[in-house]
């Protein structure tokens, strides 16, 4: 017969079909815990394919591992290596002058679209939402077909750009785009530049538009001219944004991989080699881990350092902001 | 606030979801105990169905292997036995066969390796592949070896087989010589030189064009002579007379005599991407260098096509340089087996089949390509007679190359030595001129510094 009642551990009385055991402890808690089951499997991938490899890539670049061999522990000898590597200094060289490119011609460009787009030559509104379009498409298009589309371009016998400087200019005009060491980067920077400006300029054009008309207004009415206007009003007040989109053009510029891994493979001569393809060059086709991991972490310590000192030169660490 | 007792605090919950995540991570990361290859007590019995899988860059690569088990009695006799290809892009499948054999998971029965990522493979003190040696036994005296083991091979044991003999050859432009009086083919590297100043002259046309992103040709030229590559050790053997004499030759040709030109390739195909043929089509060109894949059958949609049939041949490599050898080889992809593939022997089974009996006639059939198994060079299929080049039998040709085939070795710094070596003399010195010592100077401390690494 059962009971009218059951008794917990602790001495209390319980009406019948009240959990006990896990079940009680289950009850209580179930509300707390549940929430955790629907975030768990974003951690559960985070930590297995995202923090996991960079913990243990971290550990993998104090070790020599070439193939399958087990690792061998070799301190800081990567990272030796790689001060005395000539070609980690040329990719290196390679990326800096790519990510100059972007932050003297891509960067100024792009603000220059967003300018003229927000002005009155742009008057309509559907003309600057056509424009907006525009300037995304690039972005849109993938590096393969960009490259792919590039290369033909920049062909030596039969390119567009050379059959123009042909007939402009003779035979002799022909430049080796991406075959002559010492254009080929520039060859790079021009793609860079057709496939990220529009989406820098789109960056400008939300910060421009969030400037207030009475500011340009009111300085128009003090006698300020355009480039007045433009200098003294603007640009400080599109500060946030420029930061934004220099440390944003500056990390992709160290991160580029896909356009010269697909235009030059890194050639002629290493020179257009960027400092990913020479990661991912020395990880899989030489299949040197360990050496690969300490470039991957040189890589990063670079892009922090570059990251700290465009927030100290935008100011953004200053109480005012 | 107080943490109530019993509660899970967010910060346990992070704690044990790390926990869990990795366990999991461990787990999925252990490597699986493989059954050893060729243990007899771990194979499958004759009813069970067994699927060989086996990873490629290119779909024909493994489909003429099916076809093969198709047409030549191997499906019959083993019916139990299925392929099923995984096609992958060029990197993408190579990268995927060093992450298996580093992680030891999902790995395939057989790899088809490119010979030029072979190398990656043979790093370290393990060696991903089981060693055929034994296996293939006496029938190494079937195989040319120089294109069917050597690029897979590394310290005495074979890893893998091609099934193509790459022996190169020089085609020529015959119309165009004829048309100017130079009489062909050529004996020597320097008969070819002279036709070239006359055909310069007379045609303003090149040649031959030298690839300078690519050690392609320094290498074909390299080989036979005599010369290596790499030696046995896998250290770069073109630091000698022999590789100054060639490269100066290359040097001469296009900067003193402008009678040869730089192949016209693109940065990221530095072979002989479409406008490379394109040159020949456009008249530019009259010689072209390389192995049956690259100028045996240059009447394909792929190569010069249509318009220029009967113009050429086939010819031997030129002697002038080392040894005077008539051929080297050039390019490749192995059948290897993994050691940790899940069913070794019936993956050797097929590799037997496709690779060491007439059913490597099969690829021929397909590709037109002239396999590496010396007892079928005489079958009909590989001595017609072909149209383009004014009904010239190559496989006569291609045979009488096989079996001159040098032997070459592989270096496990391959693909490093091969940029290296380019970067600082194929390319200055082919490109701008550059003094060869100069650049052969300093090319001997990057491979050193390549090594210590």
């Amino acid at each position: 017969m059962a009971s009218s009642s059951e008794i917990s551990p602790t001495g209390r009385r319980y009406a019948p079909g009240t959990p006990t055991g896990f079940r009680l402890w289950w009850h209580r808690h179930r509300l707390t815990i549940i929430p955790y089951f629907y975030i768990a499997p974003f951690f559960i991938l985070f930590a297995i394919f995202l923090a996991w490899p960079v913990v243990r890539s971290f550990y993998l670049s104090f070790h020599k591992q070439q193939g399958i061999s087990v690792p061998a522990f070799i301190g800081l000898d990567n990272y030796v290596n790689l001060l005395a590597d000539p070609r980690f200094k040329q990719s290196l060289l390679n990326t800096t002058v790519y990510a100059l490119g972007s932050l003297l011609l891509q960067i100024p460009l792009a603000f220059i679209l967003a300018v003229v787009v927000n002005s009155r030559l742009v008057p309509w509104a559907n003309a600057k939402s056509f424009y907006r379009l525009s300037y995304f498409v690039p972005l849109l298009t993938s590096a393969v077909i960009a490259s792919l589309m590039f290369s033909i371009l920049y062909d030596y016998n039969s390119g567009l750009i050379n059959s123009y400087l042909m007939r402009f200019f003779g035979e002799e005009a022909k430049v080796g785009w991406v075959r002559n060491a010492r254009v080929v980067k520039l060859s790079i920077i021009l793609l860079l530049i057709w496939r990220f400006t529009g989406i820098n300029s789109l960056y400008f054009v939300a910060g421009l538009q969030n400037i207030p008309k009475e500011l340009e207004e009111a300085a128009a009415i003090d006698g300020a001219n355009w480039w007045q206007v433009l200098v003294g009003i603007t640009i400080p007040l599109m500060r946030p944004v420029i930061l934004f989109v220099t440390v944003t053009a500056i990390n992709g510029s160290y991160q580029i991989f896909a356009e010269p891994y697909l235009l030059t493979g890194g050639g002629p001569r290493d020179q257009s080699l960027s400092i990913v393809q020479y990661l991912y060059n020395t990880g899989f086709s030489y299949f040197n881990l360990g050496y690969a991991s300490a470039i991957g972490y040189t890589l990063v310590t670079i892009i922090v350092i570059l990251a700290i000192l465009n927030l100290r030169f935008f100011g953004a660490f200053r109480e005012d902001q | 606030m107080t943490q109530r007792k019993g509660n899970l605090s967010r910060r346990d919950f992070v704690r044990y979801s790390g926990l869990a995540a990795g366990a999991a991570a461990v787990a999925a990361c252990a490597a699986p105990v493989a059954p050893a290859a060729g243990d007899a007590s771990d194979a499958p019995s004759e009813d069970m169905e067994v699927i060989v899988e086996a990873w490629a860059h290119w779909e024909q690569g493994l489909g003429w292997i099916q076809n093969s088990m198709d047409n030549y009695g191997f499906s019959e006799e083993n019916p139990h036995i299925t392929w099923n290809p995984v096609v992958a892009p060029f990197a993408e499948i190579h990268d995927k066969m060093l992450a298996a054999c580093a992680s030891g998971v999902g790995v395939p029965d057989v790899m088809r390796v490119e010979q030029g990522r072979m190398s990656a493979f043979f790093k370290g003190e393990e060696i991903c592949f089981i060693d055929l040696t034994d296996r293939i036994g006496d029938r190494m005296d079937d195989l040319v070896l120089g294109s069917a083991v050597d690029y897979w091979s590394w310290k005495g044991s074979v890893y893998g087989i091609g099934n193509e003999v790459n022996a190169c050859s020089l085609a020529y432009r015959k119309s165009v010589f004829d048309e100017i009086g130079i009489e062909t083919p050529f004996e020597t590297w320097d008969d070819l030189m002279e036709a070239g100043v006359v055909l310069k002259e007379a045609k303003d046309m090149a040649v031959i064009s030298w690839h300078d992103l690519h050690d392609g040709d320094f290498q074909i030229m390299l080989f036979a002579a005599g010369g290596e590559m790499f030696d046995e050790n896998g250290d770069f053997g073109g630091i000698n007379d022999l590789g100054k004499q060639i490269l100066e030759f290359q040097r001469m040709t296009i900067h003193d005599l402008g009678i040869a030109i730089s192949a016209p390739v693109t940065g990221d195909s530095t072979w002989s991407p479409p406008i490379y043929w394109e040159a020949f089509r456009q008249d530019q060109i009259a010689c072209t260098l390389g192995a049956p894949w690259h100028n045996g059958k240059l009447g394909r949609e792929d190569k010069i096509g249509p318009g220029q049939e009967n113009e050429w041949r086939l010819q031997r490599i030129p002697a002038g340089f080392g040894a005077n050898g008539p051929t080297a080889t050039h390019g490749g992809t192995s059948v290897s087996i993994p050691k940790q593939a899940q069913h070794p022997e019936e993956a050797w089974q097929i590799i037997e089949h496709s690779h060491l009996t007439e059913a490597v006639l099969q690829d021929s059939i397909e590709r037109g390509i002239w396999p590496s198994y010396i007892p079928v060079l005489d079958d009909p299929i590989l001595n017609e007679p072909y149209d383009y080049y004014e009904g010239q039998v190559i496989g006569e040709l291609y045979k009488d190359l096989a079996l001159q085939m040098p032997r070459i070795f592989q270096s496990p710094w391959a693909p490093e030595f091969h940029t290296a070596i380019n970067n600082f003399v194929i390319t200055p010195v082919l490109q701008d001129g550059a003094d060869i010592d100069a650049a052969f100077a300093e090319l001997e401390p990057e491979l050193e510094r390549i090594k210590s690494l």
